[in-house]
């Protein structure tokens, strides 16, 4: 059982606060990477065969839905080809919703997509000029209404909160109305700001500021609050759902199973081994190219850090460290190796001791303090 | 064996920046000591953070072979100096080995403070004084009246003052010239018993102790016995040398000459700089002085912010200490600290060289308390000592009489600053003492002010309100009775030793509220509600609360980039670790510092 997480590095346009791996205007490149993609994903020599189904397939960016349809159908199809998927399996897009036309909707639903995330990020107008993105509220709007229609079930809405200028009134609204469309999931991720871009610039020069530490944490409970009230389950840190859609894809990462990344960037997973590729586009076709690997770190995971990663990522569930799954995997229960650490957070308030270790409120909000200590 | 009719010894004395180590460069450039190809820039500042601040730290010697008008051949010993008012003492063991001095004064400049004190100190070793007006070629240059303030500031004939461009070498063979006609030969005796002044030393991990000398009297060579006179150490000399300014071996030393040489010694606290070496079998009968004891005035608390490299710290002061001799330490503990040791220089700049020195070639990570200076302390009884540390200083009421050390300040400034100055001067408890103008554009004003004044950002203080152009030197005129107290810090009610420091009672509210706000902005948040708190004695007089940390938490873990997210929690780990935890509360390094800033907000 794993997952195929594939990078689409291409956007529109370059978001204020955006680090990640993604580029605008880059259009003329898109054919020779999905040519590039296509041959990694169908020839990789390196993935452990077709012994194992693929129980998700994510498609992630930068702005996948950016790609032409037919790109799409290839990078698709290359996955069908190259492997077993399971019928259940989950196949998820992310997509910004000046992208989401009822054409391109109906083609994702009919090429298979059964999942679809949408970069919605505020419902504020003015928020969503701070953060340079390129559509209104009301495209976002229109889009979430569009894939409904189109048939997609399974909608996750990505949110960001703590933008400059942002009050909780403001980001009570945009709950409430993101509340009124119900998505099936939600992810609100605190706004951070990465050196380098627009964004932090901004700040530096005194055009913007940063919201506090105090107001984020308040945001944050605000969402907790308002969302599990409205029947959201709180399962991860940063993600809520409804009706049981927890995000198949994303539990592989916090339960620190296994997945195959591809394209630019791409990371990967499989037992003790992580890699991951280049992370320039251009490098990345380059080398795919000439036939080579794309590769440019293999670490081998000793026993101590697949305990501490295992630990760090499954306390982002709410549910926190399973111990049967845990001892299945080191042979030992988490209080058998962390005890000490446990006792100590669950002392400080960070942590709930019982038998499945989790975070209390005051954990979740200061979750890397937590991690850090396994480390 | 060099007749020392054909020796001349000087050194270069200048206030910081006036061109020093650039006229050196220029005169090895012109004796072919090192051609311009070979040259690394400014060759004399050996050490890397020398160059990077600009300063020379240490003394070296540099022999040069001149062949002048006269057409005879001269050996010129060009002995270097540190540029800083902490470091008198250096200069004086450098002067101490020369006869003449060239005192180099910018052109645009003028005379600054270590100008004068610079020339004083040349004046009291009976030095023959050439000055040097350098950076003629700049346009503002303004040498008649850089010459009215030579002869009034410092009372020196300057109608024949050189006049130089280190930068494009114009006057630099006139320098030469003017070496060998102005200073004296070396005086001392060939037949004597041998006399060697050490004026500096070199710590080499491969050779050991490279001691800088000059022979006073007789000669020296490899395989005798030689005695240090003031700490009766023997050794045997293995090799002598001079620097050209690569290390070259000659086959002796004799009177007269700068050279270097090495024994058997490689512990440090063997030669004492400003000894006097002599013949172990022959041995002369006194010492020469010229040497004074380096009196550190100026004491902070060191501590490892790891406890388990303690031990590193110990062997890197010790260490340290062979290139260094004018900082002093020893083994203290501190309640919040744990295990350090408290150390004296000469001043705050040599300060926080020792400490960048420490923490660049021993990598040591290093807690620095604020700096203070050593009270005396007349009990009850009667009874008096010396409290060098702020936590040792007694409860109000405990003591008679508190005596702190006050210094005879120089401020020299053009008279547009002179409000600015006096302002500040008189913030700092400084007593007004006399004023006079060296020129229409140059003041020098006088005053006595406590040292402990002067540690906490004064000089900073000073170049910002005199918009860079005032300069400052200092000497001891010894202790005066003041009315101090101590100031603690409380964080999280817990009384925090390194943070203690003794203020002059009126200014202990301001300076208490500045503390507590600043060590707010420092202390990052807690995962609990953290007071912080000014006392004296058992009364609070200031508090702050950093509150309690909300929110820490990372953003998505993106497309399963698990190793990104690995590094970012391992780099908040070690930021943790590199602070010092006190009682529950972690503390940054930075937090220590912040109490070095006096806000003066005015």
């Amino acid at each position: 059982m794993f997952g195929l997480y594939i990078h689409i590095p291409f956007c529109r346009r370059k978001c204020s606060y955006c680090d990640f791996n993604s580029y605008a205007g880059m259009e003329d490149f898109h054919v020779s990477y999905v040519d590039a993609l296509v041959k990694e994903i169908k020839f990789n020599p390196s993935y452990p065969g077709g012994l194992r189904e693929v129980i998700s397939i994510y498609l992630g960016g930068g702005t996948p839905t950016f790609l032409h349809h037919s790109l799409l159908e290839r990078v698709l199809c290359a996955c069908h080809d190259g492997f077993i998927l399971s019928p259940e399996a989950e196949i998820s897009i992310e997509a910004n919703p000046e992208t989401l036309d009822g054409e391109t909707l109906r083609f994702l639903k009919r090429m298979g997509f059964n999942r679809l995330s949408i970069g919605i990020q505020s419902l504020n107008d003015r928020l969503l000029r701070i953060l340079g993105r390129g559509h209104t509220v009301e495209e976002a709007v229109e889009a979430l209404l569009i894939a409904r229609k189109v048939g997609f079930e399974n909608v996750n809405v990505d949110l960001i909160f703590g933008i400059p200028t942002e009050s909780l009134g403001d980001w009570m609204r945009t709950l409430q109305r993101v509340i009124d469309l119900e998505p099936t999931h939600i992810s609100t991720y605190p706004l951070e700001i990465y050196p380098g871009t627009e964004m932090e610039r901004r700040i530096l020069r005194g055009e913007l500021e940063e919201v506090g530490e105090d107001e984020q944490a308040d945001m944050y409970l605000l969402a907790r609050d308002l969302l599990t009230l409205h029947g959201f389950e709180h399962y991860e840190i940063s993600n809520f759902t409804r009706d049981g859609y927890r995000c198949r894809h994303n539990l592989l990462y916090w339960e620190n199973d296994d997945y195959l990344g591809f394209g630019a960037g791409a990371h990967s997973h499989l037992g003790n081994i992580r890699f991951c590729n280049l992370s320039d586009p251009l490098q990345y076709v380059g080398e795919i190219k000439k036939r080579r690997s794309a590769r440019i770190r293999r670490d081998e995971l000793t026993r101590e850090m697949l305990l501490s990663e295992t630990m760090f990522l499954n306390l982002r569930l709410l549910e926190g460290v399973d111990p049967k799954r845990f001892g299945e995997k080191f042979g030992l229960l988490p209080q058998d190796v962390y005890g000490e650490k446990l006792r100590d957070l669950a002392q400080k308030g960070l942590v709930n001791f019982g038998e499945r270790p989790k975070l209390t409120e005051k954990g979740l909000l200061l979750a890397n303090y937590v991690f850090s200590e396994f480390l | 064996m060099i007749d020392p009719q054909y020796i001349r010894n000087f050194s270069i004395v200048a206030h910081i920046d006036h061109g020093k180590s650039t006229l050196a460069d220029r005169l090895l450039e012109f004796t072919y000591t090192l051609s311009r190809g070979k040259m690394v820039e400014q060759f004399l500042d050996m050490m890397d953070l020398e160059r990077e601040r600009g300063v020379t730290i240490k003394a070296k010697a540099v022999r040069l072979l001149y062949d002048a008008e006269d057409g005879k051949r001269y050996v010129l010993n060009l002995i270097d100096t540190p540029g800083h008012v902490d470091f008198t003492y250096e200069v004086s063991r450098s002067l101490a080995a020369c006869e003449g001095v060239l005192l180099v004064v910018d052109a645009v400049q003028g005379v600054e403070a270590q100008t004068i004190a610079n020339a004083l100190l040349a004046t009291e070793n009976g030095l023959e004084i050439i000055p040097v007006l350098n950076k003629i070629d700049l346009p503002s240059a303004d040498p008649e009246r850089v010459k009215r303030e030579i002869e009034e500031g410092l009372g020196i004939d300057a109608r024949e003052a050189l006049l130089v461009s280190a930068k494009t070498g114009e006057g630099v063979k006139e320098v030469l010239e003017t070496i060998v006609d102005k200073i004296p030969q070396p005086s001392g005796d060939l037949k004597s018993p041998l006399r060697a002044l050490i004026f500096d030393s070199y710590y080499d991990p491969y050779r050991g102790v490279i001691v800088f000398v000059r022979m006073v009297d007789g000669v020296i060579k490899a395989g005798m016995q030689i005695r240090t006179m003031a700490t009766s150490q023997l050794a045997e000399v293995e090799e002598v040398g001079i620097f050209r300014p690569k290390m070259e071996l000659t086959s002796e030393l004799s009177a007269g000459e700068v050279g270097y040489l090495i024994t058997g010694i490689r512990d440090i606290a063997q030669t004492q700089v400003g000894d006097t070496i002599t013949d172990a079998r022959n041995p002369a009968e006194t010492r020469l002085s010229g040497y004074r004891e380096p009196k550190p005035m100026v004491f902070c608390g060191l501590y490892p912010v790891d406890g388990g490299e303690y031990e590193n710290l110990r062997e890197a002061l010790v260490k340290l200490k062979l290139n260094d001799p004018s900082f002093i330490y020893e083994p203290e503990t501190s309640h919040a600290l744990g295990f350090g040791f408290r150390c004296g220089f000469l001043g705050l700049f040599h300060m926080e060289i020792v400490k960048e020195r420490l923490e660049r070639e021993y990598d040591l990570e290093l807690v620095v308390t604020a700096p203070n200076v050593a009270c005396r302390v007349v009990g009850k009884d009667g009874l008096s000592f010396f409290v060098r540390n702020p936590s040792d200083f007694p409860s109000p009421g405990r003591a008679q009489k508190i005596e702190e050390p006050y210094v005879s300040a120089v401020i020299l400034t053009p008279p547009d600053f002179i409000g600015a100055v006096m302002e500040l001067c008189q913030e700092r408890r400084g007593e007004f003492k006399d004023m006079k103008y060296l020129s229409e554009n140059r003041v020098e004003i006088h005053y006595h002010l406590p040292l402990g004044e002067i540690l906490l950002d004064f000089f900073n203080q000073l170049k910002s309100r005199t918009r860079g152009y005032g300069s400052l030197d200092y000497e001891h005129i010894g202790y005066r009775e003041s009315d101090l107290v101590k100031l603690d810090i409380l964080i999280g009610g817990q009384p925090v030793d390194a943070f203690s420091c003794t203020v002059d009672r009126d200014k202990a509210y301001s300076r208490g509220r500045s503390l507590v706000d600043r060590l707010k902005g420092v202390i990052p948040r807690q995962l609990f509600e953290v007071p912080v708190q000014a006392a004296i004695g058992s009364k609070v007089i200031a508090r702050e609360t950093i509150k309690a940390r909300r929110k820490d938490v990372l953003a998505k873990c993106y497309g399963g980039d698990v190793t990104r997210k690995r590094k970012l929690l391992e780099r908040q780990k070690m930021g943790r670790k590199r602070m010092k935890q006190i009682g529950k509360v972690e503390i940054p390094q930075e937090a220590f510092l912040a109490v070095l800033r006096v806000d003066e907000k005015r």
